[in-house]
């Protein structure tokens, strides 16, 4: 048929159009092979409808392309010169009794030329997200009227063409997110067992496998019950009734449990979690997640013998800072006993031997005996293994005394006034007394390291009664620890010291000493001074 | 004919009384006289006061110690046999860079340190005598 000279009637672009494009490409249907489930829709419709042609119909940017059709050889259209697109501008249907007594239509090339399409109704497809993306439509080649019925059943396959376009976009996004979640199991070092809510092994990995050492992998276990609580499983791991035991208690419970130690026959530590699953608040099943933690743990182990090695090193090395003092301190006694002895010799020589001379030589040796003594005592306590020894409740006084005998002459003699703060009479901490010794030594140690370099060269040890705390503070004339410093102080073989004059570990090792007494070690970033304060619990773990 | 010994005059610095009373009893006892200092200040004042003919002096003591003491002698008094007692095990630590000092180690010998004291006070009087015009 002759175009009349009537010019082409274009469809209006919907308003949202570019969102509308947008959901379009989100349902992936354009350009997808035949589905029949759509072909049997469009059957249907052609069938009960009594008309030669159906189509489900999308409205692309440019063109309209058909889905699913019957009744004619086209696919595909020009958007301008499509039905379709006028279509989806309604809200309900559009019914064109005759193409050529309307006028959008009566110049359309498909109506004035092949296939001379007269009847056309169409439903817009609507998506979840209210866009109209294309159409459900009926066409034929003769005018005729749309009966009220045939027009609500093309409604309903039209609602049943939206409802499918949206069900298969989760179908693929629950496939992605099963195939993510399969490759995560299947790929998995962990262990991985998932139980339906009956028991039974709905998935399992080779990870699994491979812990327990089962040879027939994963497809053999699927569907049979018993995972961990199963007979074969008992006899891999050490105390394997308590291990029944506390499986049937955390598949009573269905709470998470994580990180639960369990020990095998041959040696190797497993960490395993219970992660129960809840569709709703219904119960599914759960996953057991297994790791070997095997090496972790030796890695641990090698971690906290080399802790007590550093440990034993800081000892030492605070030792020899000292050894310079204690040399001074047990030469000077030394001196005065020999010279004493000495002194009554060339008395004995002179005959001038009186019993007074006699009296005041065996008092001086005496006292300086007595001194020497302690500072033996004191080095002896020092340089003992104490980590292990037992608490004790100890007078804050005493431990105070213990530690200065050492140090007290060093400050004096270099001019670095001490101040010592005792608190309270009686006041009494609940700890281990030679490795808090050891921290107070070397919290003194640094505040003497700093303060005797300063013109104003002084060092304050202080306690205080906090109630449930004692606190026991160690401040130098310094100003303060630079920002830098303070950050990284704490860390082992960290050190600002000379190279020779300190180790980097005193701090590290007397902040591990405090906090195994469930105290802590902190600078006191408020002082304007370099200040440290320990803070010990006077009741500690383990104490009656 | 030589001349009768004059009264060597020592000064014992050191800040425990114990050692400064023993040294002060050893050389009495040696027919020398003896004046006490507890530290480098009160050293210095005695110098001031008294005339000495040699110094034993502790290397640390509070309150001033016997390097800044052999440095104001150096500077302010004329050479004196100087002694250093220390009970520091690393002697060249502790002075380093000192000359023209003795070290005496604690614990000493008393009748040694005496004797070489007074030799030493013996022989500077005999170099000043020799200088003299």
């Amino acid at each position: 048929m002759k175009n009349r000279g009537f010019s082409l009637s274009i469809a209006k672009i919907p308003v949202n159009e570019a969102a509308r494009l947008e959901d379009l490409g989100r349902l992936a249907v354009l350009d997808t092979p035949p589905d029949s489930l759509y072909g049997d829709l469009t059957r249907i419709a052609a069938k009960a409808i009594g008309a030669p042609i159906a189509a489900i119909t999308l409205v692309d940017r440019k063109r309209v392309w058909f889905k699913d059709v019957r009744g004619i050889d086209i696919i595909e259209v020009p958007r301008d010169a499509s039905f379709c697109s006028h279509a989806i501008l309604q809200d309900d249907m559009l019914v064109v009794e005759d193409m050529h007594l309307d006028p959008r239509f009566h110049a359309n090339p498909y109506v004035t030329g092949a296939p001379q399409i007269r009847f056309y109704a169409g439903v817009p497809l609507v998506t979840a997200r209210g866009f109209k993306v294309g159409t459900f439509c009926v066409m034929d080649f003769a005018a005729r009227l749309l009966a009220p019925q045939d027009a609500e059943t093309l409604r309903a396959l039209a609602r049943q063409v939206a409802t499918h376009f949206e069900r298969s976009v989760v179908d693929s996004e629950l496939r992605l997110a099963a195939s993510r979640i399969g490759t995560l199991i299947n790929e998995s070092s962990m262990g991985i067992l998932s139980e339906d809510e009956n028991g039974r092994i709905a998935a399992v990995n080779h990870g699994y496998c491979r812990i327990f050492g089962l040879k027939n992998g994963p497809a053999s276990m699927l569907g049979r019950t018993g995972g961990p609580a199963a007979e074969e499983f008992k006899s891999l791991f050490v105390r394997p009734t308590e291990i029944e035991r506390r499986v049937a208690q955390i598949l009573a419970c269905r709470e998470v449990v994580v990180g639960e130690e369990l020990r095998t026959v041959d040696g190797r530590t497993l960490e395993r979690d219970y992660l129960p699953i809840f569709v709703g608040t219904v119960y599914k099943g759960h996953l057991w997640v297994l790791r070997d933690v095997t090496e972790k743990k030796d890695a641990e182990r090698i971690i906290e013998s080399q802790k007590v090695q550093i440990a034993a090193t800081a000892k030492l090395s605070a030792l020899g800072e000292m050894a310079g003092g204690i040399a001074h301190e047990i030469n000077n006694p030394l001196a005065i006993i020999q010279g004493r002895s000495q002194h009554l010799r060339s008395l004995a020589k002179r005959d001038r031997l009186d019993k007074e001379a006699v009296l005041v030589a065996a008092n001086a040796i005496d006292t300086t005996t007595e001194r020497l003594a302690k500072i033996v005592h004191g080095l002896r306590s020092f340089a003992k293994d104490g980590d292990l020894d037992p608490c004790e409740s100890l007078q804050v006084a005493r431990l105070f005394g213990d530690t200065l005998a050492f140090c007290a002459e060093r400050f004096r003699n270099s001019d670095v006034r001490l101040d010592v703060d005792t608190g309270p009479a009686g006041l009494a901490l609940w700890c281990r007394p030679v490795p808090l010794s050891q921290v107070l030594l070397n919290l003194l140690n640094n505040a003497f390291d700093a303060a005797s370099e300063l013109t104003e060269r002084w060092v304050r040890l202080e306690v205080r009664d906090a109630g449930d705390t004692v606190t026991i503070a160690v401040t130098d004339s310094g100003g303060g620890i630079p920002r830098a410093v303070r950050d990284a102080m704490m860390r082992p073989f960290f050190t600002t010291k000379g190279v020779g004059k300190g180790t980097g570990l005193g701090l590290s090792v007397s902040k591990g000493i405090v906090e195994s007494h469930g105290g802590s070690l902190e600078l006191d970033e408020t002082c304007t001074h370099t200040r440290f304060v320990v803070t010990l619990p006077k009741l500690a773990k383990g104490a009656p | 004919m030589a001349r009768a010994a004059p009264t060597p005059t020592i000064l014992v610095v050191d800040d425990e009384d114990e050692i400064r009373s023993l040294l002060k009893a050893e050389f009495t006892l040696n027919d020398c006289i003896v004046f006490e200092a507890a530290n480098a200040k009160e050293a210095i004042q005695v110098l001031i006061e008294r005339h000495v003919d040699a110094i034993l002096s502790d290397v640390r003591m509070p309150g001033g110690d016997g390097l800044e003491l052999l440095a104001y002698i150096r500077q302010n008094v004329r050479p004196l046999p100087f002694f250093f007692m220390t009970g520091f095990s690393g002697l060249a630590d502790e002075a380093h860079g000192v000359e023209a000092a003795f070290f005496i180690r604690k614990p000493f010998r008393l009748d040694s340190v005496v004797e070489n004291v007074i030799t030493c006070v013996r022989g500077a009087e005999l170099d000043r005598h020799q200088e003299a015009p």
